[in-house]
């Protein structure tokens, strides 16, 4: 569902200019990106930006709506529990579940932004600062989300609230630190290829054309499915481990 | 429900029905002709691979845009839009004309440049480009009056800017370029009179921008004027405020250094004494001594010093610029081809120093090997030995000359150091007296570089060498017809056919 979502934003975006969809794409385009890149090929410059900024709000209204009804189907299968009415209980646990993905962003956002206060000296300029600080980047993201990847799994199986589940999955993250790092580091380096890929759209528009990106884009959603599968899946058979271990 | 979605599908529907809107226009205009234009650069990597079809259907894709987008849909209110589409069918028409002129379809790039004028008259900008571009069509056809109406037309209606983006950008050289071509009209009768108009542009451009760019590049003009009618005292003078202007600017466009040079240039070619150009030379040095155009003020030092007969000095300053600007491929090996120079000369020194000027030459082509100085040396050489008398010392270096040339020419890509050793090789071929060779390979580089001022000499000087030093007039004719093919739209191409005319005529 997620990921139609994204495919149906991406394809409003990339067809923005033409003229049936233009009333409702070109308002989205100018939202997300600004006037300037309603403009070939800045639009293509702009794209990865705006389908992130996209991907932000269903993130936040969809994403964790949708992910703690993957954990209720996956705790069923791992044999805990009942699936039905899962879409009725997310729902009703929609305001945690939402307050949790905003909190969420905040810090990924926050830490991101901090990265962008550093000064641009010489060594970062360098080929080994850039990485290094790359590198500390995708760390302070993996800790951050395995810190807070057991919240959905606590709403939408024990019925926390936004505190005792943020809570929680920080105890259980802790006790659970390295199988937890590995279950969302693994997915997270599988797709920071693309997403460099597609933070680096200069070369492409300069060596390629910038229709690529689409495909890129399009790439990173079918890979960001499996992921997601396999993370969820991951997440709620450690949390349910951790949980019955303490019972 | 459902009938609340039917009722927003045909609200979209007919919206987007009443007429496109013109975001959404421009920006398929946009991608478009950035599409077309890739394509395009990527054929011109290699152009004598790509068939003339293959041009013709770039050409044909370029006026489907340009006629695509050229006319406004008529629910539109935006003007800015439409002209911003506007503009985007005229680049198009434009890319077009320059594909039809490479094909050397002059006719149609004519008719191109004509159906814009009616098109897109109405904007600026677009205006200017195709005047600018008409006005050279017109300038190479020798057709000088119409060049002067069309490149005054853009004066008079195009504002000058600082920036090299758009037709803006060039206004302020056109007064310049229309007073040169009066010149070239009248045969240089007035000159005071022909570049009366330029002179009143530029002072009214130093009057109305104080403090600007405009103003310093006005004021660079009115030296230009100056120095064109050879009134060098108020040339330097301008120059003087010029120097003295750049220097209050935070952010000169030009450093003071180079206009401080351009007045020991103005000195050179007014004649005045050499010691005062000299002086002028080292205050450079002295004032701005880490100037990027140190290097030419060496040069220029140096050469003042020959000048003056002073060739130790000459040797001294050529020395520092080998020594200090070892890294700059023009400097350094053109200081080196200088100093063999003055080596070779006997009238400086008391004992013979030939044969470090040999190694001097020698030495160029192992040092910089991709350098027109290095490509220069041979021909030095060869030159020292004929001046002394020795005629077989100056041919076995001319014959040697010659086989480097080639050798040279085959291993490198065709390019501007390419062309220059195929000049340098028709240069030893005819020293050789081997006209039959110099005048084949003249031709052949003047069809390499069909199109162009300096393809056309090569014709040219073919065809006169193959008629004064071959004597075969067939030849000379032959050579000059095709010269009047390749150029028939401009003032050499009617020129060579009725020189070819006459050639003929006084043969039969």
């Amino acid at each position: 569902m997620v990921s139609g979502l994204q495919v149906a934003i991406l394809l409003l975006l990339i067809n923005f200019h033409r003229s049936p969809i233009l009333p409702l794409g070109l308002p989205l385009v100018r939202l997300l990106g600004g006037e300037n890149v309603t403009h070939y090929p800045y639009f293509f410059f702009a794209l990865p930006v705006m389908f992130f900024r996209a991907n932000i709000v269903i993130n936040i209204l969809i994403a964790s709506i949708a992910g703690a009804v993957a954990s209720i189907y996956f705790a069923k299968a791992y044999g805990y529990g009942d699936d039905r009415g899962a879409w009725g209980r997310a729902l009703r646990a929609s305001p945690s579940l939402i307050a949790i993905a905003i909190v969420t962003v905040g810090i990924l956002y926050a830490i991101s932004w901090l990265s962008s206060q550093i000064p641009d000296t010489d060594f970062f300029q360098g080929a080994v600062g850039r990485w290094g600080l790359r590198l500390v980047l995708i760390a302070l993201f993996v800790i951050v989300q395995s810190f807070l990847a057991y919240t959905t799994a606590w709403v939408a199986l024990i019925g926390h609230k936004f505190w005792p589940a943020i809570r929680d999955s920080v105890r259980i993250t802790s006790k659970t630190f390295l199988p937890t790092i590995i279950a969302i580091g693994v997915p997270t380096l599988f797709l920071y290829p693309l997403s460099y890929a597609t933070g680096r759209i200069d070369i492409i528009l300069e060596n390629l054309n910038p229709e690529i990106m689409v495909t890129l884009l399009v790439l990173q959603i079918v890979c960001q499915i499996l992921v997601t599968v396999l993370l969820v899946g991951a997440v709620t058979r450690l949390f349910l481990w951790r949980v019955e271990a303490t019972k | 429900m459902k009938n609340r979605i039917f009722l927003i599908g045909l609200a979209l529907l007919t919206i987007s029905c009443s007429g496109e809107l013109e975001e959404g226009r421009r920006y398929r205009a946009e991608r478009d002709l950035s599409q077309a234009n890739r394509e395009f650069e990527t054929l011109r990597i290699r152009p004598q691979d790509v068939a003339p079809e293959t041009w013709q259907a770039m050409a044909d894709r370029f006026e489907d845009i340009a006629e695509r987008y050229k006319s406004p849909t008529k629910e539109t209110s935006n003007r800015d839009l439409t002209n911003e589409i506007q503009a985007i069918s005229a680049r198009a028409s434009f890319t077009a004309a320059q594909v039809y002129s490479a094909l050397g379809d002059s006719g149609r790039v004519s008719e191109i440049y004509q159906q814009m004028a009616m098109d897109f008259g109405h904007l600026d900008q677009v205006f200017g480009e195709i005047a600018l571009a008409r006005g050279q069509l017109a300038e190479r056809g020798g057709e000088f009056g119409k060049a002067i109406e069309l490149y005054q037309s853009i004066i008079d209606r195009v504002p000058p800017e600082i920036t090299e983006a758009n037709v803006a950008g060039i206004v302020m050289g056109l007064p310049l370029r229309i007073a040169k071509l009066r010149l070239k009209e009248t045969g240089g009768s007035d000159p005071k009179d022909c570049y009366a108009d330029a002179k009143a542009y530029y002072e009214g451009v130093v009057r109305d921008y104080p403090g600007e760019r405009l103003q310093v590049e006005a004021q660079s003009k009115l030296t230009e004027v100056a120095s064109e009618l050879e009134d060098w005292d108020h040339a330097i003078e301008l120059l003087e405020t010029l120097e003295a202007q750049l220097l209050e600017m935070e952010d000169p466009p030009r450093h003071p250094s180079e206009v401080r040079f351009s007045i020991a240039g103005i000195q050179t070619r007014a004649e005045m004494d050499p010691a005062l150009t000299r002086d002028c030379l080292l205050s450079i040095l002295e004032e701005y001594p880490d100037c990027e155009i140190k290097a030419n003020v060496l040069s220029a030092i140096a050469i003042n010093a020959v000048k003056r007969e002073q060739a130790e000095e000459a040797i001294a300053y050529f020395d520092r610029i080998i020594e200090e600007h070892a890294d700059d491929e023009d400097a350094a090996p053109e200081a080196m081809l200088q100093r063999g120079r003055v080596l070779g000369a006997r009238t400086f020194w008391a004992k013979d120093r030939w044969p470090e000027a040999l190694d001097q030459f020698r030495a160029i082509s192992i040092q910089y090997p991709i350098t027109q100085a290095a490509l220069k040396a041979p021909l030095e050489i060869a030159k020292h030995y004929a001046v002394a008398g020795d005629s077989v010392a100056s041919l076995a270096a001319l014959d040697k000359a010659e086989r480097d040339y080639r050798s040279f020419i085959t291993r490198y890509p065709p390019g501007p150091i390419v062309y220059f050793a195929r000049e340098r090789l028709i240069q030893a071929l005819s020293l050789m007296r081997n006209f039959d060779d110099a005048v084949s390979e003249m031709v052949r580089l003047g069809d390499d570089l069909a199109g162009t001022p300096r393809g056309a000499s090569h014709l040219v000087a073919a065809a006169r060498m193959a008629f004064i030093e071959l004597e075969d007039t067939t030849r000379a004719s032959t050579i000059l017809v095709h010269t009047s093919e390749v150029y028939q739209t401009q003032r050499v191409g009617q020129w060579a056919a009725a020189e070819a005319d006459r050639i003929r005529g006084s043969n039969r």
